[in-house]
């Protein structure tokens, strides 16, 4: 039996006796005068019964002493019902009326009258997310209810996937992705530590139905494109931003292009020998030293036979798929030239049309995001067509802006005072809830605030993939 | 391990007297005029008003000083409590519960004996009562039912001698202690029944002994728990020679009166040594206490966790609410407070937040 005790601050406060043995995560719906609140349970605590302390204590002084209870009316089982009362304190997420799920939640219900009851899984389920010819299976709820969210919900938005460490965050990274590819979805992922390159194989090694999807692109095995290619914007940005090329050095560099482009067509070649002969010597060596490193990256090439397009790429995923971008075992420094090139060409891409949008996932973008792609990324790339979804298990990695512009976020087990204090950030929520639920999330299991679930927070056991991942921990002494 | 052979039967008698007033009376409406439950447990050790015959003159009491004695020794506790459950139109709603407590070599044991839930109204409390008496304590006579404010006093009462009862016929060379003194009025049911339970401990060596927390017995205007100091703890001062009654045909004391300080500490009490025995018999008893219990503020430690463990805590009593509630629809509510109406804030009690059952029940 469930009686509102208190309504404070936008907190609900119920009390039940006997325990109805809920749990933090669960829904109720406190129905009163034909409309109901939806209350999500984000804490449970033991009621304040008066004299619990002197119950404990008594019992406690019993414990050395051989104790019998000669209780015939077996009112014991009574009088721990009511020392195990127990206090959910509830969020407030919106109003079930006949006209349906509102965010009204400016009345309150009677303490004497409302009813109130758990919601099943399913039936939040249905409310929060309507059948869809888009559904994204992810996993299920605790009690085994399916959950999926609509490819709608992440369309077009910013999106967080943050947890501690092997908290289960690149499983559902690589869910999330695949289920967007079974739409149709083109998604390109930088993939730090080549977890994703074998996303087209089961785990036993043979071909999965993703094969033909995923392109995988290895900067200077696989992937290497022309110089002229990449143009003089995205090679000056690079050479600015990745080898901080002083500006009087990035003029001449431009001016070398520019005459260069005239006569034919910039390769690498013509750009050296233009550089080299440069009368300004300091200038000279503060280019070629910039040009070599491009070189060096092996990114670019003048052999036509090994040259690539990202739009190739594009047109060899024609219903969805991912690219690939495999930045292990790359260095710092050209980790952060292959992503500034890619995503210099994806703006032109989409600024072009020549793409309708893509999904882009970024694993610890701070090893290689320049800080000016940060805020461009939730202002400008969003408008264009850059979908990100960002992945990190630090999340004071991620500025502040991209938590209070996320649209979704998948918080998977945290127990850090600070990475909990970050994410709260989140405008999806309120610091309450991902405080308490996100530290008791077992693994793979995740919280899910935002659009995906319609504002409705949801915990998730995140199903399994049957795909080759790559991202589990090598042991030195086996995996005991 | 029970302490009572007879326990089934024992219980029985208890469980038929609470099912037979509560079944009468299904989907009442129960007030309760508590607005603390933790206010509404009572343990009674209250005794019938006596005086000293202390003149100036014999004034000069002597303290009679105590060694402990490491005899092993059984040292027996018993402590009984009721508390007010609510009310109705027709009756009180009220619960028992005992304790026994021993300790042997040191070690404690405890036997618990109830929540019992006994609902009284005018019509049956009458039966009640002589059945309770009958049963328990074997008193064929009848005796008018108290008053409805003390009945729940009353049931509690015979309640504690039948398990006095039984300590006294169970155990063997044992020093049982009492809560109150041992001074009957001589119209109670339970008058004979003391003399019984008395006789019954001497046959089987034990020595039974009240312990009084608090007293009524004065010397001029000094209550005589101030006729003691730690200075000579422990020790303990004689009364009986002193002591009669305010009307010594109507109340009788089974018990050689003493003031003792069986240990440092800021506690006095009143302690009653049954009366048949001789001063040297009794004075064994008090050595042994000393020797075979646990003595915290001059309070035998049997007797203390026989109360501890008898008390209804203020959960325990919601939850009796509870089940009365859910068994016998009974709608418990608070009665208002009438002088909080009357009075306001200045009407003398504490202002709480709203007690918790008001929630629950």
């Amino acid at each position: 039996m469930m009686r509102l005790y208190k309504i404070e601050n936008g907190t609900l406060q119920i009390l039940s006796c006997p325990p109805e043995g809920l749990r933090r995560g669960d829904y109720l719906l406190v129905e009163d005068g034909g409309k109901a609140l939806i209350a999500h349970i984000i804490d449970v605590a033991f009621a304040n019964v008066p004299g619990i302390m002197e119950d404990l204590l008594r019992d406690l002084s019993g414990l050395d002493i051989d104790a019998e209870d000669v209780d015939p009316l077996n009112l014991k089982s009574y009088l721990n019902q009511v020392r195990d009362a127990q206090l959910y304190i509830c969020k407030v997420r919106g109003t079930l009326s006949q006209e349906g799920l509102s965010s009204d939640v400016s009345w309150i219900p009677s303490r004497c009258t409302a009813k109130i009851a758990k919601i099943s899984d399913e039936k939040i389920l249905k409310m929060v997310s309507p059948d869809d010819s888009m559904a994204i299976g992810l996993g299920f709820t605790r009690s085994g209810a399916e959950i999926a969210i609509s490819a709608h919900s992440i369309d077009g938005k910013l999106n967080i996937i943050t947890g501690k460490k092997e908290s289960g965050k690149s499983n559902f990274s690589k869910l999330l992705m695949l289920g967007l590819i079974d739409h149709g979805g083109k998604c390109i992922v930088f993939d730090v530590n080549g977890e994703y390159t074998k996303l087209g194989f089961n785990k036993d090694g043979t071909q999965n139905k993703y094969y033909e999807k995923v392109v995988v692109l290895t900067p200077g095995r696989n992937f290497q494109t022309a110089i002229s290619y990449v143009g003089i914007r995205v090679v000056l940005n690079i050479l600015r931003t990745v080898f901080d090329l002083p500006e009087t050095s990035a003029w001449e560099f431009r001016r070398i292009w520019e005459s260069l482009d005239k006569k034919s067509v910039p390769t690498l070649q013509s750009l050296k020998q233009a550089i080299e002969s440069t009368q300004n010597e300091f200038i000279k060596d503060a280019l070629i030293r910039r040009f070599d490193g491009l070189i060096n990256s092996s990114l670019f090439t003048d052999d036509p036979k090994l040259t690539t397009t990202l739009e190739d790429q594009f047109k060899s995923i024609p219903k969805g798929g991912t690219l690939v971008i495999n930045l292990r075992e790359l260095p710092q420094v050209y980790k952060r030239l292959v992503v500034e090139f890619v995503l210099s060409k994806l703006t032109g891409l989409l600024e072009r049309w020549t793409l309708r949008g893509v999904f882009l996932f970024a694993e610890e973008a701070h090893l290689y995001l320049n800080d000016t792609y940060w805020e461009d990324i939730v202002t400008r790339m969003r408008h264009l067509g850059i979908f990100t979804t960002f992945i990190t298990n630090q999340p004071d990695s991620i500025k502040q802006a991209i938590y209070r512009q996320a649209d979704n976020a998948f918080l998977f087990n945290f127990t850090n005072e600070n990475d909990l204090e970050t994410v709260s950030k989140s405008s999806k929520i309120d610091v309450e809830t991902v405080k308490i639920l996100a530290r008791e999330l077992p693994p793979h299991h995740c919280l899910i605030l935002g659009k995906a679930t319609s504002d409705y927070p949801m915990v998730v056991k995140i199903k399994a993939l049957n795909v080759s991942t790559l991202g589990e921990t090598r042991f030195f002494f086996g995996n005991n | 391990m029970q302490v009572l052979e007879n326990t089934m039967q024992f219980h029985d008698e208890l469980m038929k007297l609470s099912q037979d007033s509560l079944s009468g009376v299904r989907n009442c409406r129960v007030v309760s005029d508590k607005t603390d439950p933790s206010d509404m447990s009572v343990s009674h050790d209250n005794e019938p008003w006596m005086e000293l015959n202390l003149s100036r003159e014999n004034a000069a009491i002597k303290s009679i000083p105590i060694q402990s004695d490491p005899t092993e020794t059984t040292i027996v506790g018993i402590d009984t409590t009721n508390v007010d459950l609510g009310e109705t139109n027709e009756g009180g709603l009220f619960a028992l519960r005992g304790t026994v407590v021993w300790a042997q070599n040191h070690h404690y044991n405890l036997t618990r004996y109830g929540p019992f839930i006994v609902f009284a109204t005018e019509k049956n409390k009458q039966v009640l009562y002589n059945t309770l008496a009958a049963n328990l304590l074997s008193i064929r006579q009848t005796y008018r039912a108290p008053d409805r404010p003390y009945v729940s006093n009353a049931f509690r009462a015979i309640f504690e001698r039948a398990l006095q009862r039984n300590v006294c016929g169970k155990f063997r060379n044992a020093v049982i202690l009492w809560d109150g003194s041992l001074t009957v009025w001589t119209n109670d049911p339970t008058y004979y029944a003391t003399q019984r339970i008395l006789r019954d401990a001497r046959e089987n060596g034990n020595t039974v002994m009240g312990l009084s927390k608090k007293t009524q017995l004065y010397v001029g205007d000094r209550c005589i728990t101030d006729l003691i100091d730690d200075g000579c703890s422990p020790c303990m001062i004689p009364l009986s020679f002193v002591t009669k009654s305010g009307d010594e045909e109507a109340v009788r004391s089974f018990g050689r009166v003493y003031v003792t300080k069986l240990a440092a500490g800021s506690c006095t009490f009143r302690f009653d040594i049954d009366r048949e025995l001789t001063e040297e018999q009794g004075l064994i008893g008090v050595r042994r206490l000393i020797g075979n219990d646990l003595i915290i503020e001059n309070y035998p430690e049997t007797l203390r966790l026989a109360h501890i463990f008898s008390r209804f805590t203020a959960t325990e009593v919601i939850g009796l609410q509870r089940y009365v509630s859910e068994y016998y629809s009974f709608r418990i509510s608070k009665r208002p407070d009438v002088r909080h109406i009357i009075f306001g804030p200045f009407g003398g009690r504490q202002i709480m937040e709203g007690p918790a059952y008001d929630a629950v029940v």
